[in-house]
């Protein structure tokens, strides 16, 4: 703890904080805390776990979760939501993009996963750790390349801090999303991306593209998009929601400034453009028909 | 308040984390008895919905036997834990299913709340009563935006220092201090609507 030594709670926090100390503590319901206890232990839950999650979730949303509840639903309408449930979960699974595969790796040491560090040079560690969900620091001087099937090339570099979103779903509901808190990513999309929506959201800005290469650069005055080729859509996040998006088309970049100070507009600098079209050119063999490791 | 997550060494009588690294079935076991009380805990408080911590739980234990080779065996996992935990929230709190279930239940509407006491020692009385401030001050939580109620229940339950909740995060101290301030003043006027 780092308490400052003068720093006494007043009247009304210490009133707040005695009610939030009585307040019970939450507990599991034990036959969930049972099956997920058995799952993590066997190791089922690497099958099951992301799947059976969503399906959850799916159901709580369902108007059917009440009545079967109630058991008020005749047999055969349960049957056809359960049929429905399996049908979304299958097709669910075969609409998940291909994984992230790393394809380069520059520079030395370890890269920051879930807070866990992990060496750059052990690659079958780096895939199975990267993720999507994983929150990801990149050190100063690193460089990873992901890729994912035909669909999306990304690369991590300096102090990047990120989390590794999914890539986008093969046929159904084609979106992705990518949260950047800090460094430079850089985006290139394949010819499976054809349809797909990508939205890259900074603490300062939105990025909307459905097709390009780009550059994301968070700083800490704000953030700047910088196209190489197509159009992205860039805005700044005013209480949460993204605002003014404006396109910004290849060779053009905007900065999206921290605070009440309008966006910026401007030439891409010829240092950016260059590394995005190396990246691009790097990538192209795994967008266009590399063999992959799935 | 929990115990504060420590930053050096493993406890010398937690789970044996050599055996968690190598996923046997023995130290998952003790792992998962030494932290899915706690996990559940705070993930419930942070969602304030069972399905969505149950969910949550799962995917945090997913997450920890994904990452189980990374362990280190020398240092406490707690802060490990907190972070993936805190990470999967937001995710969820990004989610649909999240949006659906906050906009179609209001903060008097908290199944599952009363079935969570602790009622040892309490009678039938005591019982409603404690349920009822829980619901209310569950309610009070609820009501603040996630950043903010992320900041009190890693304060309040997990007894986190402000660099700790900083480094969770993302975020600098002095930021975090705010943001607790923020939602202390706010949970104050909650629970006083709330006649706390």
């Amino acid at each position: 703890m780092n308490e400052r030594p003068d720093e006494q709670p007043n009247e009304e926090e210490a009133r707040i904080k005695r009610a939030l100390l009585e307040a019970s503590p939450p507990s599991a319901q034990s036959s969930f805390r049972e099956r997920l206890k058995d799952s993590f232990v066997s190791g089922a839950i690497e099958v099951s776990g992301t799947a059976e999650a969503r399906g959850r979730a799916r159901r709580k949303a369902s108007p059917i979760r009440g009545l079967s509840r109630r058991g008020r639903a005749p047999v055969w309408i349960a049957a056809a939501a359960a049929a429905a449930a399996i049908l979304t979960i299958v097709v669910g699974t075969l609409n998940q993009g291909q994984k992230w595969m790393v394809t380069g790796v520059r520079g030395e040491g370890t890269v920051l996963v879930d807070g866990q560090p992990v060496s750059l040079t052990d690659r079958t560690a780096l895939n199975q750790v990267l993720v999507p969900g994983a929150e990801v620091k990149i050190p100063d001087g690193v460089e990873i390349d992901l890729v994912t099937g035909g669909a999306m090339a990304l690369q991590l570099t300096r102090r990047t801090e990120l989390t590794l979103p999914p890539p986008p779903p093969r046929w159904i509901n084609r979106r992705a999303e990518i949260h950047v808190r800090y460094g430079d990513i850089r985006v290139t999309t394949g010819p499976d991306f054809h349809g797909s929506h990508l939205e890259i959201v900074t603490p300062d800005a939105d990025v909307d593209v459905t097709g390009t290469t780009f550059a994301v650069i968070v700083q800490t005055n704000g953030t700047c998009v910088c196209v190489l080729e197509g159009t992205a859509k860039v805005g700044r996040i005013v209480a949460g929601v993204p605002t003014d998006m404006q396109p910004v088309p290849g060779g053009r970049l905007r900065f999206v400034w921290k605070g009440n100070r309008p966006p910026s507009y401007d030439h891409m600098r010829d240092m950016e453009r260059a590394k995005l079209a190396e990246f691009r050119d790097a990538q192209r063999p795994w967008l266009e028909g590399a063999p992959t490791h799935e | 308040m929990n115990s504060s997550p420590g930053q050096g060494d493993a406890a010398s009588d937690g789970p044996d984390l050599e055996g968690v690294r190598r996923r046997d079935p023995a130290a998952l076991a003790a792992f998962f008895e030494a932290y899915f009380d706690r996990m559940f805990a705070l993930v419930y408080r942070l969602l304030g919905d069972r399905t969505l911590a149950e969910d949550a739980a799962q995917e945090v234990f997913l997450k920890v036997h994904r990452g189980a080779h990374l362990l280190d065996p020398s240092r406490d996992p707690v802060p490990w834990l907190l972070m993936i935990a805190t990470n999967v929230c937001r995710d969820f709190w990004r989610s649909g299913a999240y949006r659906l279930s906050h906009t179609s239940l209001s903060i008097d509407d908290s199944p599952g709340l009363r079935e969570t006491l602790h009622s040892a020692g309490r009678g039938p009385e005591g019982d409603t009563l404690a349920a009822e401030r829980t619901r209310l001050v569950q309610g009070a939580l609820l009501a603040l935006r996630p950043p903010l109620r992320e900041v009190v229940v890693l304060r309040e339950y997990e007894g986190l220092g402000y660099d700790q909740i900083a480094a969770i995060a993302g975020l600098n101290e002095a930021a975090v201090r705010k943001r607790y301030s923020r939602a202390l003043a706010e949970m104050g006027k909650h629970l006083k609507k709330a006649g706390l």
